[in-house]
Order: structure tokens, then sequence, then C-alpha cells
């Protein structure tokens, strides 16, 4: 049995509110994806920004109509039964302001109970325990305008397990959370699967995240799944070709290059550029004589284990960045 | 156990507006003082401009001829009415623009109940606005009106008010489109607030306006609410049937075309939606 099923879904908005007489141009977000995610599967949507991640998450959570397609959660449709999906998931949305600031952690929750029917014997226990468990019991007095970002999350979190549900949506969780807040949501995300049998649909544009932490991944871009499969097996697209990670000094830019080579990290402060992709032994040369001819001033030149990312940059031939 | 959970989400909703409104202290404030200074210059103005307090023209039009008494009958009435309107609309927008609407729009309450939650917020803050004004209205300007029969006139204020919620919830649906929906609630109070009747009878007003008045919910309500603290329900028999129909025509009117609004805002995908 499947939790959530997704057939040929497709999204498009209109550039501007249409009203008559107004010339519709339209954005073609989601064109058209399908997958399936197992009972107890962690799965991840990886994929650049703008690739139409948090879309298919609001159209899955029944906040958005989808303009074609199906699709259904825990067998229920989405187009039909929203109010018997909705009683089932739960979801954590992209961004940092999505709670009442002006409320306490408590009361927060406690809201978030009564609308989503949890049932009065059960309410206060079931607050303090999910408090405990994201460690904001301590300060659930607080208001949450006072919390820090990964609290706040932390917060978010709880908020999505309120109703107890089978499955949960999670958009970008860890974006803009510092490296200790980011390893908390993790291994709290994995426990929930592991350990109480949820199931997780989580979106990332973090590609070590997705790597670390999903059972399956589908790499989604321009609104496309472009690869769908453990991590393992989506490195095994890469791993005959040898990872090449080359650090540059230079002006001007380094997108498109003629190679599959993507700019993943620019230090603007020391202009150092580093570009990554797969390059065979006999093309490195020409590579690199390119770059120089470019006015490039070659820093290192290293071969690297190969990581999803480079499957992105190998799919696309561009990298995983903002 | 469906009605039981309904209920306390509804409980619910208005606890959380309830609590955000009053982590705004200084705008509990300034809201009481505002509406106190504003009604209270359009009684000095009215009475300034009738030169006494007992109009015989006011007589003439509405059965008043007490200035004051009919101009604080009708100021209860707008103030309600503008609770809903401004208090709906912004309750939502407020939400929207902060970001927290989603959440409550992905859990499994009703609608209705959600809107009703936070309009249970507005009616309570009403009444204590009320509890304020009326007191100090009737200290000060010596207001003479029979209490009980006020009392008695509240169930047609809450008929008025299914109309008002209708109202509301229709103005609620046009505002999810709106980038900056500030100077489109500022322009639709001032419209409910001169077609009110609450300072002026309206058959003062133009013809056209007239007519406009008398298809808002808020008018006919302060009329209904006006004729039965003076005359008693039987000789208002033909105005609150009137009001009975249109309030009834609005709340579903609203409702209506709110659900439209939403399904559609689903559709087109607004930003921050
Ligand atoms: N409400 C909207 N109206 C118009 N275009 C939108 C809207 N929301 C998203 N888009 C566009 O749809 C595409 C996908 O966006 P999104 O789903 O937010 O991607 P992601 O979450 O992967 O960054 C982007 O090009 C974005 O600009
Ligand atoms: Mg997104």
């Amino acid at each position: 049995m499947y939790a959530v099923e997704v057939f040929n879904l497709k999204k498009r908005y209109p550039k501007k509110i249409p009203l008559p007489l107004r010339k519709v141009e339209w954005v073609e977000a989601v064109k058209g994806i399908t997958f399936k995610v197992k009972k107890g599967e962690l799965f991840g949507l990886l994929g650049p920004n703008g690739a139409g991640k948090t879309t298919t998450i609001k159209m899955l959570t029944t906040l958005l109509e989808p303009t074609e397609g199906e699709a259904r959660i825990l067998g229920y449709n989405i187009r039909k039964d929203a109010r018997e999906i909705r009683k089932r998931i739960n979801l954590v949305a992209e961004g940092e302001r999505t709670l009442y600031w002006r409320l306490s952690a408590y009361e927060n929750l406690k809201y978030f109970a009564r609308i989503y029917y949890v049932p009065k014997r059960e309410e206060k226990e079931r607050i303090e325990e999910l408090l405990k468990l994201v460690g904001l019991w301590e300060r659930k007095d607080d208001l949450v305008m006072n919390y820090s970002r990964g609290m706040k999350q932390r917060l978010a979190i709880a908020k999505a397990l309120i109703n107890d549900p089978e499955v949960l949506f999670l958009d970008e969780p860890t974006l803009g959370l510092d490296v200790q807040s980011s390893i908390f949501v993790r291994e709290f995300i994995r426990k929930l699967v592991d350990e109480r049998g949820k199931t997780v649909l989580l979106t990332t544009h973090y590609m070590v995240e997705a790597e670390q932490l999903c059972d399956r991944i589908a790499i989604i871009d321009h609104g496309r799944i472009i690869a769908l499969d453990t991590p393992d097996g989506l490195k095994k697209l890469v791993r005959d070709e040898d990872a090449v990670e080359i650090r540059l000094k230079g002006k001007g830019t380094f997108d498109n290059l003629p190679w599959r080579m993507a700019v993943v990290d620019e230090d603007s402060e020391r202009g150092i550029i580093t570009l990554r992709g797969q390059v065979d032994e006999e093309e490195l040369p020409k590579l690199v004589e390119w770059l120089v001819k470019k006015g490039a001033k070659i820093i290192s030149v290293e071969q690297k284990e190969p990581t999803l990312e480079d499957v992105f940059i190998k799919l696309t031939g561009r990298g995983l960045r903002d | 156990m469906e009605v039981i959970n309904e209920l306390r989400a509804l409980y619910g909703v208005a606890v959380k507006s309830w609590r955000i409104f009053l982590s705004y202290k200084i705008w509990f404030i300034s809201d009481v003082m505002l509406g106190f200074f504003f009604v209270g210059q359009a009684l000095l103005i009215g009475i300034g401009l009738t030169g006494e307090r007992n109009s015989p023209a006011l007589q003439r039009l509405t059965g008043y001829s007490d200035y004051v008494t009919f101009a604080v009958l009708g100021f209860m009435v707008l103030g309600f009415g503008l609770t809903f309107l401004s208090g709906f609309v912004w309750s939502v927008v407020d939400e929207l623009y902060a970001g927290t609407l989603e959440y409550s729009f992905a859990a499994p309450i009703r609608r209705l109940t959600f809107f009703m939650g936070n309009v249970l917020t507005r009616i309570f803050l009403s009444l204590i606005y009320m509890s304020i004004y009326v007191p100090l209205f009737v200290v000060i300007f010596e207001v003479r009106f029979n209490f009980l029969n006020f009392i008695k006139a509240l169930p047609v204020l809450f008929v008025g008010t299914a109309g008002m919620i209708g109202m509301g919830m229709a103005a609620a649906g046009i505002v999810l489109y709106l980038k900056d929906p500030g100077p489109f609630i500022t322009i639709l109070e001032m419209l409910v607030f001169a077609l009110s009747g609450a300072m002026y009878p309206i058959s003062i007003l133009p013809r056209g306006l007239q007519i406009m008045a008398k298809i808002l919910p808020y008018a006919p309500t302060s009329e209904a609410v006006r004729k039965v603290v003076a005359y008693g329900y039987e000789k208002a028999s033909g105005e609150i049937s009137y009001l009975i129909f249109l309030s009834l025509l609005y709340a579903l009117l609203g409702y209506l075309s709110y659900k439209w609004s939403e399904k559609r805002a689903r559709t087109i995908g607004l930003k921050s939606y």
C-alpha cells in the first residue's frame, strides 16, 4: 500500500491575476510528475530553487488545486477528499513566518490541537509530549517571536505532529537553520520514520541532506522529475566517471561551460570559484586550457568521490545552488 | 462527536484571535479612544446643526425627536457592522500576509467555523466597546431610552448580524486577490458608514444612495432596532421581515461568494497562499 501516489500531476500559474480582457501568460511550475511513496518511507524531492517543489507540496496537502493529473494520499483523492486527507496528514511549510509569533509555543499548539480535532482528553498530554520531544518544554510559555530560528522550526515540527498524522510533508525543513539545528531536525525526521513508522515526503535543495536522510530521492528540475532512485542508485549514474573539482581565481562567469561543469561554490571575499563535474582524463587538459584562456588562474584540480550534486550536474549541466 | 469537535475548534479559533488581539495593548486603547471621539464629535455636529437636542424634523422623519438617542442607537448598530466588516477582512488579510493563514487552511476545520471563531471574538470585543461607550454617552449627553427595550431589541441586532457577516465574507473573498487591500477596505468602511443610517436618517440621502442603503444590511438593521426600541415588536414587523429576508440573502450570498473566491484562489495560486 502506498501513502502517496502521484500521476502526471501538473500545475501552471497565471503570471498575473486573470481579469477579463487581460491576456494571460502562464508559468508552468510542475509539468507532469509521477511517483509513489511507500508507507513508512522517507522520500525526498531534491531540486534547485524554482524547480516546483513547493508547488508540488501545496497540491498534495490540498492547498492548491492541480491543473491536470491526479494524486492520492492514503488512497484519498486530493481533488475530492480534501477534508479526509487533512485529518490524516500534516505539513511544515517553507519559511519562518508560519506560526503565531504573538502567542506562546503552548498556545500555538493548543490552537492547532483544536482545529485538528484532537480529543480533549488527549490534548494536554499530547502537547506536553511534543514540546518535550522537540526540546521546548522549558520555554513553552515564551512568545514565539523571542525564539531563535531553530526553535521556531522545532515548534513547527511539533505542530506538524499534533494530529499524529500518518503522512508528513516537510518543505525545506532545514532551510536557514544553523548547523546544530539542522542536525537536530534531520535526526528527528529520521527517527519519526524509523521509530514511529511515519511516512515523510520532504523537499530540499541540499544534496547532502537528501543523500544522508532519504530512502529514495526524486531529482526535480524545471517542473520535471529527471531521476528517481535510492541515493546509491542515483550515484551509480556517475560512479564510472570521475568527479573533478577545480578551484580557480578569476573574473567573469564560468556558468554554461561547454562541459557538464557547474559552479558549486563562490568565495567572493577571496575571489575563489569552485567548479565541479564529470570530466575524463583526455578532456581534462582541454578544459583547463579553456579556463585559462578565459582568464582563470587555476589553484587546484582534484578528484572527488561522486555525490548527488554530480548526478544533478551530469543531468542538467547546472549546480544545485541558488 | 463531529459537532463537539467543530465547537471545540470554534472555541480554539476564538481564543487564539482573542489572545492575539490582547497582545496589541496599545491598539485596544487607541481603538476605544478613536471611537469615542469620533462619535462624540458626530453627536456634537448633529446638535450644532439642529440647534437643539429635540428636532421636529427628525421626529417627522424617524419617530425620534431626540437626536442623541437616535444617533447612539445607530452607532451601536454601526459599531457592530464595522467590527464584522473590517474585523473579518483584516483577520484574513493580516494572517494571509503574515503567512499564518496557510496552516489554518491546511487543517480539517471547516472554513465557516474558522471565520465564525474569529467573528466570535469580534462580537465579544464589540460588546466590550459598547459597554464602555454607552454608559459614557448616557452620562455625558443624558441619553434617555428604555434600556429594557434595548435588550429586547438585541435579537433584531443579531438577525442583522447574519447579513453583516455575509458582507464580511464577500469582502474577505475579494481581499484575497488584492496586493494592497488597505484602500479597498477604507473605501468600503466609508461607504458602510455613510449608508448605515447611524448618524442621520437615510431618507435625507439622494435617491440613488437611499436605494443602496436599503439593500445593504446596515441601515435596515438600524431602522428595525430603533423601531423596536421605540415602539415594540408589533409595530416593527414590516422592518423585521425585510431585515430577515435581506440578512439571510447576504449570509448565503456572502458564504457562497467567499467559497467560490477561495476555490479560485487555490486554482490560480496567490503568492502568499
Ligand atoms: N503563486 C505563484 N504565481 C506565479 N508563479 C508562481 C507562484 N508560485 C510559484 N511560482 C513559480 O513556479 C515555479 C516553481 O516554484 P516553486 O514551486 O516555489 O519552486 P521551489 O519550491 O522548488 O523553489 C517558479 O518559477 C515560481 O516562480
Ligand atoms: Mg520552495
